[in-house]
């Protein structure tokens, strides 16, 4: 399955991530655990049931805090994500496991050890989802202590996995030396080249700079443009730019991160995803996440009242925010509904399949990070009802391809040329 | 028998060292898997994974500690999976949610063999210059304390899922650690929440006046290198000394020795085989057992086996040393449910604030 034969219908890459934080419904009977292994065993198993090529789990450094207080609304508590990886590795076959990982605090020794030990035990199905860390905060937890500026990051990730990227291809025989602004390292890896030569890397992030460090040296970027338009656009001017530094293009894919809500009919569905979005921004969700925007107390008011005006300048994502209500007649909670939630594929499941088929085909993403709002029961549904209809659509894999690694189940069969430098 | 007065037994994965060097490409997950059930099988108590920012001296590869472990956890159902981890050279916070992750993988059979990263060959891997061996060894030891505040930085029962008031934490339950000593600045809490069995047990090696002190200020558990019982038993009360003198607090020190064995019905075929290092021993089974006599009675609780090879003297411990010492009243029969700290012996704590 890794390369299509030609004239086959273009393939549907398939991601889940565990879903973590913010927009997971907690109160739901069904909903599980988010920390113990069961829960992840249960959601990978899921998707390799599914027949996906990989699962993801995000990162983060720090509790979610705001104003100095622990936020209590959300779902909090997550793994060391590779290590649940490994854990994972041992209980499936196929999938391919991408842990999250910062580049701004790990080491990259550490880091690749950990990951090619990943590789190793999956017999290469071992990926790296690469982010910089947004969280100006997350430095008080390490060594480092203060957070680096944007440009930084970016300048150190670029360090960082060039460093990588010779640790893992000089293995146990060839010393590797590092001696950058950002990456001073000297040493013999300890492990061998990987099943899969390199590890599979994902990039997350969506500036200027996040793009250009992905076009470098990622093989999928986890992007946030889920609606068919914008994600045509950014899929085109990504190639391109892949193109003009020497890179096949389709050595690149673009994965946008997606959420799903199925129904019987379509009428079930928006029905469903109504009630599931008015599940996920409580009235004390809304009133606290508007308040955080607009930098202001909003705990006493009527969430269903209008928002007040916001007191940051002009311009700002707020009073964008209050222009919209104020024009739309939108409540605080519709506000935060139509703002900060997206159920990019909401109908049957036929419906759904066909719209992922459209969109992959008409270049607007070459697949789908998904995420349910159920833990860990979230890709259930979307495993039984949808993945029959892409394979009955001949875009996604009846079974496995025995042996394949990550990299071929991407249909990134070669291993990647050198990094334009 | 009473199990508390049984003898605990762990096995080093890796085997001795100066026994047979690694394979030079690790094996998948399912491999593994035969050596911990192995393990398993014969009822040990625990089994540690080496590790080292560096490769093995004898050649071969080293996978990462304690990613090995988790694959190893998810394969198993009942041994204690201790890997190594070297603070020195890595981050205390990561190391904290690594081990608890551990913990959630294993429900309860996690620990952590913590050790100072000595070995100059791996000072170019940290992205920053360790210190002297006698900051390295503090600085390990400020480590497991800010690793282990970290791990109680979130109560037991943190997460409330308070429908009616929809909240999911309860947040005074959940505190940061604010620790701030001379070589770790961490302010936590965890993002990973407590670990089952709350303090995953901490083990150390002993091997010098140094490692002692990190032992006694920050280890459920120390090793020894003993030459013979008697060596063990002043070893021992060595350490007893050093525990009254830092006041310790909580349970002693369980304290274990590192027997590198060969064994072999034919004991000619297992002395051709002789490990390096203090208290080897080369013999059959049934003599090991025996043995192991001697040494429980020299105080101590326990031993962890280096076998000179795995793949020959684990199944010999698990089928020949394990049912000797059943026949001796001087080892459990069956698995017995619950975590590794319980079967340690070691109580469960409930998280300190500000610890
Ligand atoms: C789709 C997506 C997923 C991300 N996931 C994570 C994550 O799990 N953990 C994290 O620390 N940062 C995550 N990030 C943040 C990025 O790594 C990056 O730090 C942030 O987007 C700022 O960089 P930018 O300005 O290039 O977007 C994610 C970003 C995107 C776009």
């Amino acid at each position: 399955m890794p390369v299509p034969p030609p004239g086959a219908r273009r393939q549907v890459l398939l991601a889940a991530t565990f879903p973590h934080s913010v927009w997971v419904v907690w109160d739901d009977p069904r909903s599980g655990s988010q920390i113990d292994f069961a829960s992840f065993r249960h959601a990978v198993r899921t998707a390799e049931r599914g027949r996906f090529d990989f699962f993801l789990i995000a990162e983060t450094l720090r509790l979610r805090e705001h104003a100095g207080r622990l936020d209590d609304l959300e779902v909090a508590g997550r793994p060391h994500s590779p290590t649940v990886m490994s854990a994972l590795a041992a209980v499936t076959r196929h999938i391919g496991l991408v842990p999250t990982m910062s580049s701004t605090y790990n080491e990259p020794y550490e880091l690749a050890r950990q990951i090619a030990t990943l590789d190793h035990l999956s017999a290469g199905r071992a990926g790296w989802n690469i982010v910089t860390t947004a969280d100006p905060e997350a430095g008080v937890n390490f060594r480092r202590g203060a957070h680096l500026a944007h440009a930084d990051r970016y300048a150190r990730a670029e360090e960082f996995v060039r460093a990588a990227t010779a640790l893992w291809a000089g293995g146990t025989t060839t010393p590797q030396r590092h001696r950058g602004t950002h990456i001073d390292l000297e040493g013999t890896f300890t492990l061998p080249p990987g099943p899969q030569g390199r590890p599979v890397l994902v990039q997350a992030g969506d500036s200027a700079d996040g793009q250009a460090f992905a076009v470098r040296h990622a093989d999928i970027v986890f992007s946030l443009h889920d609606r068919p338009a914008e994600g045509r656009r950014f899929r085109t001017a990504i190639r391109a730019r892949a193109r003009a530094l020497g890179r096949d293009p389709d050595s690149l894919k673009v994965m946008p991160g997606a959420g799903f809500v199925l129904g019987d009919t379509a009428g079930d569905a928006a029905e469903r995803s109504r009630d599931v979005a008015l599940r996920q921004v409580t009235p004390v969700v809304a009133l606290t996440r508007i308040g955080q925007l607009w930098g202001a107390d909003l705990s006493g008011r009527d969430p269903d009242d209008p928002p007040p005006p916001p007191a940051g300048p002009p311009g700002s994502p707020a009073a964008a925010m209050y222009d919209r209500a104020v024009a739309e007649g939108l409540s605080i909670r519709e506000l935060a509904i139509r703002s900060l939630l997206r159920h990019t594929f909401t109908g049957t499941p036929a419906e759904v399949a066909a719209r992922i088929d459209e969109n992959v085909r008409t270049g607007a993403a070459d697949g789908y990070i998904l995420a349910g709002h159920l833990n860990p029961v979230g890709f259930d549904e979307f495993t039984d009802r949808v993945v029959p209809h892409l394979q009955e659509r001949g875009v996604l894999r009846t079974a496995y391809t025995e042996g394949a690694t990550l990299r071929e189940n991407l249909g990134l069969t070669t291993r990647r040329p050198g990094v334009a430098r | 028998m009473d199990v508390g007065t049984s003898l605990h037994l762990a096995v080093a994965l890796d085997g001795a060292p100066g026994g047979e060097p690694p394979p030079a490409v690790p094996a998948p997950a399912a491999v593994w898997a035969d050596r911990a059930a192995e393990a398993e099988r014969g009822l040990l108590d625990l089994l540690t994974l080496d590790d080292a920012h560096a490769p093995p001296p004898g050649g071969g590869a080293r996978p990462e500690a304690v990613q090995l472990a988790a694959a190893l956890g998810a394969l198993t159902r009942w041994i204690g999976i201790v890997p190594t981890v070297t603070p020195t050279h890595s981050e205390p916070f990561h190391l904290s949610t690594a081990v608890a992750t551990l913990d959630f993988v294993t429900t309860g059979r996690a620990g952590c063999l913590v050790r100072a990263g000595l070995d100059r060959a791996e000072d170019g891997t940290a992205g920053r210059t360790p210190g002297s061996a006698e900051e390295r060894l503090a600085e390990t030891t400020e480590a497991v304390e800010v690793i282990r505040a970290l791990w109680d930085s979130w109560d037991d029962d943190a997460e409330i899922r308070d429908t009616a008031r929809g909240l999911f934490l309860d947040r005074t339950r959940i505190r940061p650690v604010a620790h701030r000593g001379p070589h770790l600045t961490v302010r936590g809490p965890s993002v990973t929440p407590r670990p089952p069995q709350g303090q995953p047990p901490v083990l150390a090696a002993v091997r010098d006046e140094g490692t002692r002190r990190l032992a006694v200020r920050g280890a459920d558990l120390a090793l020894l290198d003993a030459a013979d019982p008697d060596d063990a038993r002043a070893q021992a009360a060595l350490l007893r000394a050093a525990e009254a003198a830092a006041g310790r607090p909580g349970p002693p020190l369980l304290i274990f020795a590192d027997l590198p064995v060969a064994l072999d019905g034919d004991p000619r075929r297992a002395a051709a085989r002789r490990p390096a290092g203090p208290g080897a021993f080369a013999g059959t089974p049934e003599a090991l057992a025996a043995a192991l006599a001697h040494w429980q009675a020299a105080g101590l609780d326990g031993v962890r086996l280096l076998p000179a090879s795995v793949d020959r003297d684990l199944p010999a411990v698990t089928r020949g040393v394990v049912p000797a010492l059943q026949a001796r009243g001087a080892f459990r029969r069956r698995q017995e449910a619950g975590t590794l700290r319980a079967r340690l012996g070691l109580p469960r704590p409930a998280a300190r604030p500000g610890r």
